[in-house]
């Protein structure tokens, strides 16, 4: 998976929504103040105000009682409606996954990814069908059946309605969800490898178990079997102390930490850097001063870029915001690339080096066979120590007291040691791994990336049942997820004209006339005008709908579980909940506004 | 305006559907022991279409492919794009999974079959650093392809797949030597404590021995339908060369004893006596490729197929050179030759002294090794214009040279193998630059 490590930008995210939102109204506010006019005259403003004043009021003056009212209404409307029944499918459905989905021989690293992408997806495909149906046609057949009738006659404003609706449908939405999941979590536990939970069962003994102390260092011995495991203080004190009192302990300890680490349900909270590049002759920005990048080896896929082995070329990652511990736990997933065979049976070498800029001081690590798709772990140990040149002498530095520049920055070099062969990188392949959490904190993070991808298909669809009947409705949400979740890469292309072929036009001629994408159209009148019009159908009105169209892929945070990692909350918990409000508002008023218009009598 | 009443126009439907059912029922209805079934149920048995006649059941597939109703086309269609697109961001497991999902909806599609079980096996595979894991995922495209094998039993080109994936992805890829290893001793001790995996090498046997099997399979399945990957001669003679194969690699491996003799004379039986019997069809008449005697049996053959002896013994020749009959024949009989055996033994044994520095016992080996290959090649004369004994006999003469370079010595003027070594000069610098690579020169 290609991971962003990079903070959601949240400011101008903001400033983003608030040009769209204030361009939104304004246009509203026109189209308005003209139709006013044009009915009703000199009035025309006056009653546009009114409208705006008497929203306003209501909107304000919303009560929180009578919108829970009306969402307990929704709710035992959608349990009338046999909602739950999708909790038959959903058993179903995982009485059975296994038998098709378990595969002995399959690692159970990535037989995980499967499950868990199972999961998600499941619950995915059973929850947001129901609920969107559910939600586009509630008010249309409360409005057909006239059950509408006595809810507007009670004292309740318009705007309670759409919110009781949108909140009614969330509620029974967020009760099904957490059942699936939970469901959900038990089955994927269960599912893992009887092999790797006998290993997090160790690692978990080892923390509630323990006859012997040293400082805050606990062990289990079992008779004459090898302890089964060891939690440590991450305290230098307390580590070189155990290595001198127990060798066997800390080989022990040792062992268990490298256990933690290929723990396969694992939380991992990386911390990520930044990555920047230094090319074969060891410089950093090329003759213009621009810096230089890795090398493309020719994948389509460009998400990692790949450095000359024995050459000086090199990956530096900068970490920053670096808080001291003891030992410093480096996790990477680099990729190899061989222009030769190379030594058979030896993976690709690769070093890790800690610079200080500023002192110049290298600490050269020791060199490792790198694994691919799968965690490379190495743990330093604050105390180091490199062979100084000049001074023909061993000597001793500490990673935080010397090896920190910038007050709180570490830069840890990459480099390959192969001759002929290449190291790739990308900048979420290497990171510094903070102690993990617990496995259902990343799976809940996940699960309610899909809830609230739930509240804002409920949003689309009250709004649009607020304007439109229930099969229009139904339409309507549909085609702004389908294209919101798999077509936005593709409206993006055509839209900064990345993507070869054209536009609708274009495409319809180049199909009929057999023309594939890469040949020149001639240069004709008819051409001109053909392009004229699939350049205002494409910059202009899919522009718009791309700014519409919500981006979906927001709210996939699956990957993040599968791969075993935490779900971060400023690259993906944060831009899917603005994504969520910021549509939340303008959805409101829109409804609103359309139930005020909306002949509720009319079936 | 229809002047019929709702409840009318309901039963005329009903009607309708009645009548339009039968015709469906009388092509539809499925065979029972007594009754042979309606014309659609007939047509399958005529030609083998059943889901049982073609293979093993799956009931996920057909279940599958029966709710999806004419949506498979497009659920495959959104399948094939999301594998291309795991492929590319190598999300493998997402990959493999999506495969099974493909399957699942084109059960009896040869090519679907046979293009991921390639995938997985080549392309897959070199996508990764580790050997074990490249060896991981061979096994994964072979296994993939024999499943596909037993869903779809009369297709010959996915036995002869799994036989080429075990037989020349496991054997002559760069990693051979590894996976060779592996084939007998899986890498992941835990799941198969330190033996094959079953799913691939049940009985513990060399995996040309297996792929001999496979292709063996993929020729019975051939003698009811037809395969569509190579010249039919070629194809049938895979179970022999894979026996070849098994007894080269034992040669690779410094096997030189009686078990590399006997396999190189199993070799010769089946070139000869199985393949070198087996009719191909030619413009000239179904004909056998172990004609020794081109006067009578030739003949006879001729007269048979109504043609004269001369078009015969043209397609007779042209067919055994697209083979290279001739020259495994000549191979096979004389590596089941002790003399050959001792030949090839005392070769490899000067080459090993040598790179253990014991020059002056890699001498007297190599000379009379040398001297033996003469022999052998005297008795075999059309081993001397063939490429690997040629290659065998000059890289003999090229460690004598440095040998004698090393002791400060010059090369006598009459020394074994000399005729070989004159004779094809034109090979010698292209090969004196693969002797260089061997040892390092």
């Amino acid at each position: 998976m290609e991971f962003h490590p990079e903070p959601y930008a949240l400011v101008p995210a903001v400033l983003h929504w608030a040009k769209a939102m204030g361009s939104f109204l304004l246009i509203v506010l026109s189209i308005a103040m003209l139709t006013s006019v044009i009915l009703h005259g000199n009035k025309g403003p006056k009653i546009v105000i009114s409208w705006i004043n008497s929203g306003l009021r209501d909107l304000l003056g919303i009560s929180f009682r009578r919108v829970w009212a009306l969402a307990q209404l929704t709710i035992r409307e959608a349990v009338r409606r046999k909602a739950l029944m999708v909790f038959v499918v959903f058993s179903i459905l995982f009485m059975f996954a296994s038998w098709f989905l378990q595969d002995s021989t399959l690692r159970p690293d990535l037989q995980l990814k499967n499950y868990v992408s199972f999961v998600f997806r499941t619950i995915t495909f059973l929850v947001l069908p129901v609920i969107l149906i559910l939600a586009c046609w509630g008010l249309p057949e409360d409005i057909r059946l006239r059950s509408l009738h006595t809810v507007v006659t009670k004292p309740v404003r318009r705007s309670e309605v759409v919110l009781g609706r949108m909140l009614g449908f969330s509620t029974v939405g967020t009760i099904i969800l957490v059942v699936m999941g939970f469901v959900g979590y038990l089955w994927v536990v269960r599912q893992v490898p009887t092999m790797l939970q006998q290993i997090d069962e160790v690692v978990e003994n080892v923390r509630v178990q323990s006859n012997k102390t040293i400082e805050g260092v606990e062990l289990k011995f079992e008779g004459d079997t090898l302890p089964s495991g060891v939690e440590a203080a991450y305290s230098l004190n307390n580590i070189s102390e155990l290595r001198q009192q127990s060798p066997a302990a800390y080989d022990l300890y040792e062992k268990a930490l490298d256990l933690e680490s290929r723990r396969v349900l694992a939380c991992r909270v990386p911390v990520y850097a930044t990555l920047e590049y230094m090319d074969r002759e060891g410089r950093t920005e090329d003759e213009e001063g621009k810096k230089v990048g890795g090398i493309s080896v020719g994948y389509v896929w460009e998400h990692r870029e790949y450095i000359e082995g024995a050459t000086k070329a090199r990956g530096m990652f900068t970490f920053r915001n670096v808080t001291p511990v003891d030992r410093l736990l480096l996790e990477s997933r680099f990729e190899a690339f061989r222009t030769h065979k190379g030594r058979m049976g030896q993976s690709v070498l690769c070093q890790y080096l800690i610079v200080n800029p500023e002192t110049g001081v290298q600490v050269e690590l020791p060199a490792f066979e790198i694994a691919e798709f799968t965690q490379n772990v190495v743990t330093i140990d604050r105390k180091l120590s490199y062979y100084d040149q000049e001074q023909s002498k061993e000597i001793e530095v500490d990673l935080f007291d010397n090896m920190v520049f910038d007050d709180d920055k570490i830069r840890i070099d990459v480099r390959c040691l192969d001759s002929g062969q290449y190291l790739g990188m990308a900048q979420s392949d290497f990171f510094i791994r903070q102690p993990d959490n617990p496995f259902h904190i990343s799976f809940t993070k996940a699960a309610s990336g899909i809830w609230m991808m739930m509240v804002l298909i409920i949003i689309i669809s009250v709004t649009g049942s607020c304007f439109v009947k229930g099969p229009v409705a139904i339409l309507l949400t549909s085609a702004m997820v389908v294209i919101g979740q798999a077509f936005r890469e593709f409206m993006a292309k055509l839209v900064s004209g990345e993507q070869r072929g054209g536009g609708p036009i274009e495409s319809a001629y180049r199909l009929l006339t057999h023309m594939n994408d890469t040949s020149d159209l001639p240069k004709t009148t008819s051409v001109g005008i053909m392009k004229w019009l699939d350049e205002l159908m494409v910059k202009d009105i899919l522009w718009i709908v791309q700014n519409i169209v919500p981006d979906f892929s927001h709210f996939r945070m699956s990957p993040y579980v599968a791969e075993g990692f935490d779900v971060p909350w400023d690259s993906s918990l944060l831009p899917a909940l603005i994504v969520t409000v910021a549509y939340m508002i303008p959805c409101l008023l829109i409804g609103y506004y359309s139930l005020c218009l909306r002949e509720l009598e009319s079936k | 305006m229809s002047r019929l009443t709702t409840q009318q126009r309901k039963l005329i439907y009903l009607g309708a559907i009645v009548v339009l059912l039968i015709p469906i029922f009388l092509l539809g209805m499925p065979a029972t022991t007594e009754d042979e079934g309606g014309s659609l149920a007939q047509l399958r048995q005529e030609y083998d279409l059943g889901e049982t006649s073609l293979g093993d059941v799956d009931p996920t597939s057909a279940t599958m492919n029966l709710v999806l109703l004419g949506m498979r086309g497009v659920a495959t269609n959104f399948l094939w794009r999301e594998m291309d697109e795991q492929k590319t961001t190598k999300q493998w497991a997402q990959m493999r999974a999506t495969t099974e999902s493909i399957i699942k909806l084109q059960p009896h599609y040869l090519e679907v079959w046979r293009y991921h079980g390639w995938n997985l096996s080549f392309n897959v595979s070199a996508e990764w650093d580790g050997v074990s894991d490249r060896y991981y995922w061979v096994k994964e495209g072979a296994k993939f392809t024999m499943r596909g094998s037993n869903r779809n039993r009369k297709y010959p080109e996915l036995y002869w797949d799994v036989g080429n994936t075990l037989g020349k992805k496991v054997g002559r890829s760069d990693e051979a030597a590894f996976f060779r290893k592996y084939f007998r001793k899986d890498p992941n001790d835990e799941l198969y404590l330190g033996g094959p995996d079953p799913d691939i090498n049940p009985e513990n046997k060399d995996n040309y021995l297996v792929a001999k099997e496979w292709f063996e399979a993929a020729n019975s399945a051939e003698d009811n339908m037809r395969q569509h990957i190579m010249m039919r001669a070629l194809f049938r003679s895979y179970p022999a060369r894979s026996q070849f194969d098994y007894a080269q690699a034992l040669q690779r491996d410094g096997l030189f004893d009686e078990v590399t003799r006997i396999a190189w004379k199993d070799a010769f039986d089946g070139w000869t006596e199985d393949y070198g019997r087996m009719e191909f069809q030619t413009p000239a008449g179904p004909l056998y490729l172990e004609v020794n005697d081109l006067d009578t049996e030739l003949d006879a053959i001729a007269k048979k197929n109504g043609a004269t002896k001369e078009f015969m013994a043209n397609w007779l020749s042209r067919t055994q050179k697209v083979v290279n009959y001739r020259y495994w024949r000549t191979r096979a009989l004389s590596e089941s030759d002790p003399l050959t055996v001792k030949a090839h033994r005392e070769l490899f044994d000067g080459e090993r002294l040598f790179k253990e520095g014991r020059l002056s016992e890699s001498e007297a080996t190599l000379i009379s090794g040398m001297e033996t290959y003469e022999k052998v090649l005297d008795k075999y004369q059309t081993l001397m214009i063939e490429d690997l004994s040629i290659e065998e006999g000059i890289f003999a003469v090229m460690l004598l040279q440095k040998l004698k370079k090393l002791k400060g010595e010059e090369l006598p003027e009459r020394y074994p193998l000399k005729k070989l070594f004159a004779m094809h000069q034109n090979r010698v610098p292209y090969l004196q630059t693969e002797f260089r690579r061997r040892f390092l020169d």
